[in-house]
């Protein structure tokens, strides 16, 4: 295999080297928010001693970016953050650097040039898993199956700009149940992206909220960020 | 284990990250590979316990002994405690996540009176219960330190131990005296207890009888089982070789203190009287600027953190403070580390000095004259004159600053109205003399802002013989100070009163407000020192229903020869000092500070070779 190209930008007349890090977050590291994980990824840089490139102007923070935040609670298996060096450091040695530094449940994958734009992303696929005090599994997964044959699922999303009445049915791309041994597991693919973006949790909330019982979530898990064209986010 | 059963609550709580663990330079241990297991506890929630310096050293100095595992606890949120007793989960080890009656020790750190209905909660949380006699033999050990054990009389009935002092030293050799007995094969809890009291420092209050007198005051304290008569609290004689954390936890979440920090003295050569920390860390003694640069690389190194402080009583008066400021300043700016230093006495700096300090220094202008007059000022013992603020001020004013922060204190003895409205003249005129500048900003208006505590007579000081104001008064002198601002440049701000009332009922207590605090606790009193939580008519009734009252402990006033409850204990500096202190305070009389002039307060005898190196 080749090494795949460099992305080299030039920023008042020096190189700089723009790396997009592919990431696994699982275990207690799931309960990390999103803008928790901006300032432990920068600590982590500054223990690697890694020469991260900060923005200009007159409040420089190191510059790093996530293209399609991830919520709290959440596990990713393949997530990613773009961030720049001022040196050339070959990437497996960055990587390698960056991995001895993490907090636990947080691994660097492997680094590649930015391939996609943040707005090609346009849906995800999700695994979770649920159960219901007093609810058998199977009952579970009936109750839930009724609930997401309906024609429409009425729920309300809460955003910057307030709350907001939709209708999740369009958003169900795909949706298949499957009991466990203490609630179900549940295969998703949601619309997700800067255009519209879909929790399964929010999913799950509103079936919650039909039936009066508060799920108890036991595993949630990004699998895979697609871009319209159905290729994976690079 | 416990995790099975946590992950479905956790997305139900704020702030989940509190409860996980697994933050950066948290250690994990084999259990089956350690001899002894430690729960450090603080008594408040994540964002606060995980900002404190002591608990920090204590981690890291027991994690490094292979033998032990220290984990850390706090006090769960209430959203989260009601979740973990529906459920019933036990309080647990952030690192293990293992049940707290699996640990041998328990130890909380007591750093305000108003977190100690927390440690009741966290204990029944934990299973086990409160009440140290009723505890098993098996049961771990339940201790505690900090500050405010020094009177930790209303903890007796809760505590199985304190530690006195500094905790260095005394906690490996309480881990010690442990393993010993555990190796024995026949664990007698009272046994270990009664050996523990006699290492120095060691306070174990089961082996202490106090009978009272027919007005509620202390007839005697006697001790049984060959306990000490006093019980002397530790100092690191060797300050610059003390243990100190190659390392702190990273936490994921925003807490109240997240930076590297530096310890760079211990003890205050000053003795302002109201101030409880001046006189129970005494004698002072300072890291070299060597020692302070090394530590403060390595942590920065092994955190990533991009900000560090220092903390200490009163920096300025290290002894060698250029040397330290100039090499800490070098190193933080070659690193990129944001150096938060805090006010100093600059006035001996060197030129060029000052100038890098003033480089440094972002933070806002404040000064701490705690008293309005200067009267009152020299009663206290607190050494800002008001020249010093106006000298000080009118550079900051020239420089562009366009607010002041003062903050002082209501209710101190021998006050009268005069001081009190002395302190909103002293504001009048740091605003006169903003527009008395030519050089002032231009077209912008000044800001003095001036917060108000209320004063709380702490054990261990010269005003522990006084009266507390009592609420009525200190409103009436909140009300005074506000009539008597006539102007938008000054801000009043105040907390809470009742919180200090009852502060100082807990500050000066004795063995039988145990009964009040268990009462409050059964009450569902939590978290009192957070507003929200605070419940003053609980409490009322709480102390009521034990026999006891507010104005016995707070609002009286102790006569010269009165037994105090915590007489027994010693802190190096003695009563007798402390007695002529508050009588030269009640003649409005300085006492020069440690490097000025000794004062013959006692805490010498706590020194290597029984000599202060001020
Ligand atoms: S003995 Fe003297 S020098 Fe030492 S702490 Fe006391 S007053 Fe200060």
């Amino acid at each position: 295999m080749s090494e795949p190209q460099k992305k080299i930008t030039v920023i008042e007349g020096k190189p700089v080297y723009d790396y997009r890090a592919f990431y696994r977050k699982e275990g207690r590291a799931k309960y990390i928010s999103h803008l928790d994980l901006y300032r432990t990824v920068q600590r982590a840089f500054q223990r690697a001693k890694l020469p991260v490139w900060y923005t200009l102007g007159f409040n420089p923070h190191v510059y790093l970016t996530y293209a399609l935040p991830l919520a709290l609670g959440y596990e990713g298996v393949r997530e990613s953050f773009d961030f720049r060096l001022t040196e050339d450091i070959p990437a497996e040695e960055v990587t390698r650097r960056l991995n001895e530094v993490m907090p636990e449940g947080i691994v660097i994958l492997e680094l590649l040039p930015p391939a996609r734009k943040a707005d090609d992303i346009e849906r995800a696929d999700y695994t979770l898993e649920f159960s219901m005090k007093g609810v058998s599994p199977e009952e579970l997964k009936a109750q839930f199956d009724r609930f997401t044959a309906g024609e429409v699922i009425e729920t309300v999303k809460h955003s910057k700009k307030g709350p907001k009445a939709i209708n999740l049915k369009p958003a169900l791309l795909r949706c298949v149940s499957k009991e466990t041994s203490r609630g179900i597991l549940l295969s998703l693919t949601l619309p997700a992206g800067n255009r519209e973006n879909i929790n399964p949790t929010l999913l799950v909330d509103a079936f919650g909220k039909s039936v009066g019982t508060e799920p108890d979530y036991r595993n949630i898990r990004r699998d895979r960020i697609i871009c319209g064209d159905g290729s994976d986010f690079r | 284990m416990l995790k099975e059963k946590l992950e479905p609550l956790l997305l139900k709580v704020q702030k989940p990250i509190r409860y996980v663990g697994g933050e950066y330079n948290s250690i994990v241990k084999d259990k089956a590979a350690v001899k002894t297991r430690m729960a450090l506890c603080f008594p408040d929630n994540y964002e606060i316990g995980m900002s404190h310096l002591g608990l920090k050293i204590l981690y890291s100095l027991i994690n490094a002994r292979e033998d032990c595992w220290a984990e850390r606890v706090y006090a769960p949120w209430p959203d989260m405690e009601a979740l973990m007793r529906e459920n019933q989960i036990p309080l647990y080890g952030l690192e293990s996540l293992d049940p707290l009656t699996e640990f041998d020790f328990i130890g909380f750190s007591l750093q305000y009176e108003l977190s100690y209905t927390n440690i009741l909660n966290m204990l029944d949380l934990a299973g086990l219960d409160p009440i140290a006699a009723n505890r098993k033999n098996d049961d771990p050990i339940v201790f505690a330190g900090g500050p405010c054990a020094m009177n930790g009389e209303p903890l007796c009935d809760f505590i199985d131990c304190f530690q006195l002092g500094e905790g260095e030293e005394i906690m490996l050799e309480m881990i010690d005296l442990y393993q010993k007995h555990r190796a024995s094969g026949k664990w007698d809890k009272k046994a270990f207890l009664r050996e523990a009291a006699q290492i120095p420092g060691m306070y174990v209050p089961s082996l202490y009888e106090v009978s009272y007198h027919q007005d509620g005051t202390i007839a005697a304290i006697t001790p049984k089982d060959g306990a000490p008569e006093k019980i002397t609290k530790r100092i690191i004689k060797d300050f610059d070789k003390v243990f100190y954390p190659e390392t702190f936890i990273v936490p994921y979440t925003e807490v109240v203190h997240d930076r590297a920090v530096l310890e760079v003295m211990r003890g205050c050569i000053r003795g302002c009287r109201f101030c409880q920390a001046g006189f129970i860390y005494r004698p002072v003694r300072a890291k070299s600027p060597d020692t302070l640069c090394r530590q403060g690389k390595a942590l920065c190194d092994s955190t990533g953190y991009e900000e560090m402080s220092l903390a200490s009583l009163s920096t300025s008066d290290h002894p060698q403070v250029e040397e330290m400021l100039d090499k800490i300043i070098d190193y933080t700016q070659e690193a990129h580390i944001n150096l938060s230093l805090p006010s100093l006495r600059v006035d001996n700096f060197s030129g060029e000095l000052l100038e890098k300090v003033s480089r440094v220094r972002k933070s806002g202008l404040t000064f701490a004259p705690e008293a309005g007059t200067q009267r009152l000022r020299d009663v206290i013992n607190k050494g800002v004159t008001e020249e010093e603020i106006m000298r000080t001020s009118k550079i900051a004013f020239e420089g562009g600053y366009t607010s002041v922060k003062l903050y002082f204190m209501l209710g101190l003895p021998f006050e009268t109205m005069e001081d009190v409205l002395g302190i909103t003249a002293l504001g009048q005129r740091v605003v006169d003399l903003y527009y008395s500048l030519p050089s002032k900003p231009k077209g912008k208006g000044v800001n003095v802002g001036i917060s108000v505590a209320t004063f709380v007579p702490k054990p261990f000081t010269p005003f522990q013989w006084a009266a507390q104001n009592t609420y009525d008064e200190i409103v009436e002198k909140q009300s005074a100070l506000t009539h008597s601002v006539t102007t938008r440049k000054i801000s009043l701000a105040w907390h809470e009163v009742r919180t200090s009332v009852l502060e100082g009922v807990i500050a000066r207590g004795d063995r039988r407000l145990g009964k009040a605090i268990w009462n409050a606790w059964k009450m569902g009193c939590k978290f009192d020192s957070w507003e929200e939580f605070f419940d003053f008519d609980k409490w009322k009734q709480a102390i009521a229903d034990a026999g006891l009252t507010m104005e016995f402990y707070a609002s009286r006033e102790r006569s010269a020869d009165e037994i105090m409850p915590w007489d027994h204990i010693d802190v190096g500096v003695s009563k007798a000092f402390l007695r002529r202190e508050y009588e030269r305070a009640s003649r409005a009389e300085v006492t020069p500070n440690c490097r000025e002039k000794c004062a013959g307060c006692g805490a010498n005898r706590l020194a290597e070779g029984g000599v202060c190196r001020v």
